[in-house]
C-alpha cells in the first residue's frame, strides 16, 4: 500500500498547456520525497496528478487503482486515502478548526451523517486525535481564520491526517511561512512520515530545506523530469540542470 | 545609441480642458444676444455664432486661418437663416418633428465645424464632419424640443412668436450645443473614436428621456396647480379614522389588527420557504460551485425566468389558481419573490468566495454536496442569514402590495376602504403599514450588524 506509478503521464490543460510531459517514475510506500523546480515547472501539477485533480493523461497508479480513466466514485476513494496540504493552507476560515480538521472524514462517513452534520463519535476522535499530532488540540474550538499562519498550516496537516491516508502532498508548505514555522512545519511532516508510514511528497522551492529534510529528490524542469535521485547526490551542478542557473540566496530559506 | 536623447521624446499636446472653450463661448453669446435683440435676424446672428465659434476654435489652437473664419461665418448665415426661417414660419406649436426639421440648420452649421476641425487637426477622418453635423442638430433639437416640451417655454406655443424671441432660443440653442458639440468634436487629442460609444450611447438615452418626459406629460404647471388643492386632500385623509363597522348595522370596531397579523404570516411563510428553496438553487446557480455547466445554465435560466416575472403578477396567477383573497395565494407569491431574489445574491456571493477550501474538500474525496456544504455554504453563511432577514422585510412591504390583487392581507382590507373612498379610514391603515415597516426596519438593520 502507499505507492504510486506514474507510466508516461501527461497533463494538459484545457487552454493547451501541457504543464507535465511524459513522466515515468515509481514512489514506494513510505518514502519521503521532495519535489523542486522553477514556479510553473509543473510541481503542482504532478502532485495533482496523483489525486486526479488535473486532466492526466498515460497512467498514474495510486496504490494499485487507476487514477486516468477513473469514474466519480472511483477517484473519490482513492483521494479519501490520499491527504493534501496546500500554500495557501485552504482553510475554511470561519468554521471551527474542529470542523476544519472533520472535513479530512466527509469521505470516511455515511452521506446522510455528514448532511445532517451528525458525526459519529469515532470520526470526531480521529479529528482530534489528528490535531493532538500537530500539537494544535487546544485551539480545536475556536474559529480558523483566528489563528497564525503556522498554526493555520498545522491545522491542515491534521486535516489531512484525520483521513488516515496512505499518502500525503503537500504542495509548498511552507511557503507563506516565516523560518522559524518552516522548520517547524517540514519537522511534523518528517515525523508523520517516520511514525505512521505515510508515503510524502511535498513541493519546496527551498534547496536547504529539501537537503535538510528529504531523501529522495525529484527536479521538474518544464513538465520534464530532470533529475530523479539521492539528495546526498545534488550538487551545483544538479542544480543548476534543475533551475537553468546557479544557485542564489533567493532559493535558500536560511539565507533570507 | 544612447538610451534617452531627449532630441527624440515626444511629448504629447496637453489636450485641451473644457473651461478653455468657456471665455470664448461667453463671449459669443453675449454679443449674438445683445446684436440679434437689437432686431436682425436669421444671417447677422448666423455669421456671429460663425465668428463666435471661430474665437473658440482659435483659443483652443485649432485653427488660426482665416478660410476657416469664412468657412465658418458661411455656414452660420446658411444654417441660422434656415432655422429661423422655419420657427418663423411654422403654424402650430413646436413639436417633435419641426425641432427636428429647424435643427437641419444646426445640421448644416455642425457640418461646416467639422469641415474645419478635419481640416487643421490630422489624424481626423471625414467622418468627423458628420459626426459634427449630428452632434450640433441633435443637440438642437433635443433643446428645443425639451424646452418646449417640459413647459419652459410654453407661453411660445400658445402664440406666434417674435422675432426676438426667437433670437433668445437660438441663443440658448447655441449654449447647450455649442458646449456638448466642443465636448464631442474639439476634445481633439483624444481619439474621437474611442468617444463615440459612449457619445452615442449617451446620446440615445438622453433622446429616450427627452421623449419618456413628454409621453407622460410631466409638466412642473401641473404640479404648482395640484399643490393649490393639498389642503382639500388632507381634509379627506385627516384626521385618521381607527374604527369602524365590521359590516352595515354593526358597532365600530378596529378592523385593521387581524389582516395585518395574516400580512405578516404571508411574509414569513413566503421568506422562509422561499430562502429555503433558493439555497440549492443558488450554488447551482454559481459557476463555482455548480455540479456541470448544464446545471448551471438550466439553474441559471429558471432563476431568469421567476426574476422576469413581477410579485404583482405572481399574486394575480396565484390568486387565480387557489382563490381569490386567499392568503395563501400571497405566501405562494412571495415564495417566488423570495426565491428569485435570495437565489440571485446569494450565487453573486458564491461567485466571490475562495475556491481553496473547495479544493481541499475535493481533495479529500467528499462528493460534490459535501463540498457545497462543508467548503463553500460556511463561506456565505453570515450573508445568507443578513439577506434573509432582508428579504423578509421586503416581504413585508411587497405582500401589502399583493394584497391589492386579491392575494389576502392588509393589502385587500386598504384596496376595500380605498374602494369605499374611506380616506380617514385608509390613513388609518397607511400609518400602521408605515409604522410596522419601520419597526421592521430597524429590527432587522440591527440584527443584520449583530451577524458582521
Amino acid at each position: 500500500m502507499g505507492f504510486i506509478e506514474f507510466t508516461n503521464t501527461s497533463v494538459t490543460y484545457p487552454g493547451g498547456l501541457v504543464a507535465l510531459r511524459d513522466v515515468t517514475l515509481t514512489i514506494d510506500e513510505g518514502e519521503f520525497v521532495v519535489v523542486v523546480g522553477l514556479s510553473g515547472a509543473g510541481k503542482s501539477t504532478m502532485l495533482r496528478a496523483i489525486n486526479g485533480l488535473v486532466p492526466v493523461s498515460g497512467s498514474v497508479l495510486v496504490d494499485g487503482r487507476e487514477v486516468v480513466g477513473a469514474s466519480q466514485s472511483e477517484l473519490r476513494a482513492i483521494r479519501s486515502d490520499v491527504g493534501m496540504i496546500f500554500q495557501t493552507f485552504n482553510l475554511v476560515n470561519r468554521s471551527r478548526v474542529v470542523n476544519n480538521a472533520l472535513m479530512g472524514r466527509l469521505s470516511k462517513v455515511p452521506r446522510w451523517r455528514s448532511l445532517l452534520g451528525l458525526w459519529p463519535a469515532e470520526d470526531k476522535e480521529i479529528a482530534l486525535q489528528s490535531l493532538e499530532r500537530v500539537d494544535i488540540v487546544e485551539k480545536a474550538y475556536i474559529r480558523a481564520s483566528d489563528l497564525s499562519g503556522g498554526q493555520q498550516q498545522r491545522v491542515g496537516i491534521a486535516r489531512a491526517l484525520a483521513q488516515e491516508p496512505k499518502i500525503i502532498l503537500a504542495d509548498e508548505p511552507v511557503a507563506s511561512l516565516d523560518p522559524v514555522t518552516s522548520h517547524m512545519v517540514m519537522r511534523d511532516l518528517q515525523r508523520i512520515n517516520q511514525e505512521l508510514g505515510i508515503t510524502t511528497l511535498i513541493n519546496l522551492h527551498f534547496l536547504d530545506l529539501a537537503r535538510q529534510y528529504g531523501r529522495r529528490l525529484i527536479g521538474l524542469n518544464d513538465g520534464v523530469v530532470v533529475f530523479d535521485g539521492d539528495i546526498a547526490d545534488v550538487n551545483d551542478e544538479v542544480f543548476r540542470g534543475i533551475y537553468g542557473r546557479a544557485i542564489t540566496p533567493d532559493d535558500l530559506l536560511n539565507e533570507k | 545609441m544612447t538610451l534617452f536623447d531627449p532630441e527624440t521624446q515626444v511629448r504629447p499636446v496637453e489636450p485641451p480642458r473644457a473651461v478653455h472653450y468657456l471665455l470664448p463661448l461667453a463671449v459669443g453669446i453675449i454679443a449674438t444676444g445683445v446684436v440679434s435683440w437689437a432686431g436682425p435676424v436669421g444671417p447677422l446672428w448666423g455669421a456671429l455664432v460663425g465668428l463666435a465659434t471661430f474665437g473658440v476654435l482659435f483659443w483652443i489652437d485649432v485653427t488660426k486661418h482665416w478660410i476657416d473664419a469664412v468657412v465658418l461665418v458661411v455656414g452660420g448665415i446658411l444654417g441660422l437663416s434656415f432655422f429661423d426661417w422655419v420657427l418663423a414660419a411654422r403654424t402650430g406649436p413646436i413639436d417633435f418633428k419641426l425641432s427636428l426639421v429647424a435643427a437641419i440648420g444646426w445640421l448644416i452649421y455642425g457640418a461646416a465645424t467639422g469641415f474645419v476641425v478635419y481640416r487643421n487637426r490630422p489624424g481626423y477622418r471625414p467622418t468627423i464632419i458628420g459626426y459634427q453635423a449630428l452632434a450640433w442638430g441633435g443637440g438642437a433639437t433635443l433643446a428645443l424640443f425639451t424646452a418646449t416640451s417640459m413647459g419652459v417655454l410654453a407661453p411660445l406655443n400658445a402664440r406666434q412668436i417674435g422675432n426676438g424671441e426667437i433670437q433668445a432660443l437660438t441663443v440658448g440653442l447655441f449654449v447647450v450645443t455649442g458646449l456638448s458639440a466642443a465636448a464631442v468634436g474639439l476634445g481633439a487629442n483624444l481619439s474621437l473614436a474611442t468617444r463615440l460609444p459612449s457619445l452615442f450611447a449617451g446620446g440615445v438615452v438622453l433622446v429616450l428621456t427627452v421623449m419618456a418626459y413628454n409621453e407622460i406629460q410631466f409638466s412642473t404647471a401641473a404640479i404648482a396647480t395640484q399643490m393649490t388643492r393639498i389642503g382639500e386632500i388632507a381634509d379627506d385623509f385627516w384626521p385618521p379614522v381607527w374604527k369602524w363597522p365590521k359590516s352595515l348595522g354593526q358597532p365600530d370596531t378596529f378592523n385593521i389588527i387581524q389582516p395585518f397579523i395574516e400580512t405578516f404570516q404571508i411574509a414569513i411563510v413566503g421568506a422562509v420557504t422561499g430562502n429555503l428553496l433558493a439555497l440549492p438553487l443558488a450554488f447551482y446557480a454559481s459557476r463555482m460551485t455548480s455540479p456541470s455547466n448544464v446545471a448551471y445554465r438550466i439553474a441559471k435560466g429558471f432563476l431568469n425566468v421567476v426574476r422576469t416575472i413581477p410579485d404583482l403578477v405572481w399574486g394575480i396567477f396565484f390568486a387565480t389558481a387557489v382563490g381569490f383573497g386567499n392568503p395563501f395565494a400571497g405566501a405562494l407569491a412571495m415564495i417566488m419573490f423570495s426565491l428569485s431574489i435570495m437565489a440571485k445574491l446569494l450565487s453573486e456571493t458564491v461567485d466571490s468566495i475562495s475556491i481553496g477550501p473547495l479544493e481541499a474538500a475535493r481533495a479529500s474525496g467528499a462528493t460534490h454536496t459535501q463540498v457545497i456544504e462543508y467548503a463553500a455554504f460556511p463561506q456565505v453563511k453570515p450573508n445568507y442569514v443578513a439577506y434573509s432577514l432582508y428579504i423578509f422585510e421586503l416581504n413585508i412591504r411587497a405582500s401589502v402590495v399583493i394584497g391589492f390583487v386579491g392575494a389576502g392581507g392588509i393589502g385587500r382590507l386598504l384596496n376595500e376602504r380605498r374602494n369605499f373612498f374611506q380616506w380617514d379610514q385608509v390613513m388609518a391603515i397607511v400609518i400602521v403599514i408605515f409604522v410596522s415597516v419601520l419597526l421592521i426596519e430597524w429590527l432587522s438593520i440591527w440584527a443584520r450588524r449583530k451577524l458582521v
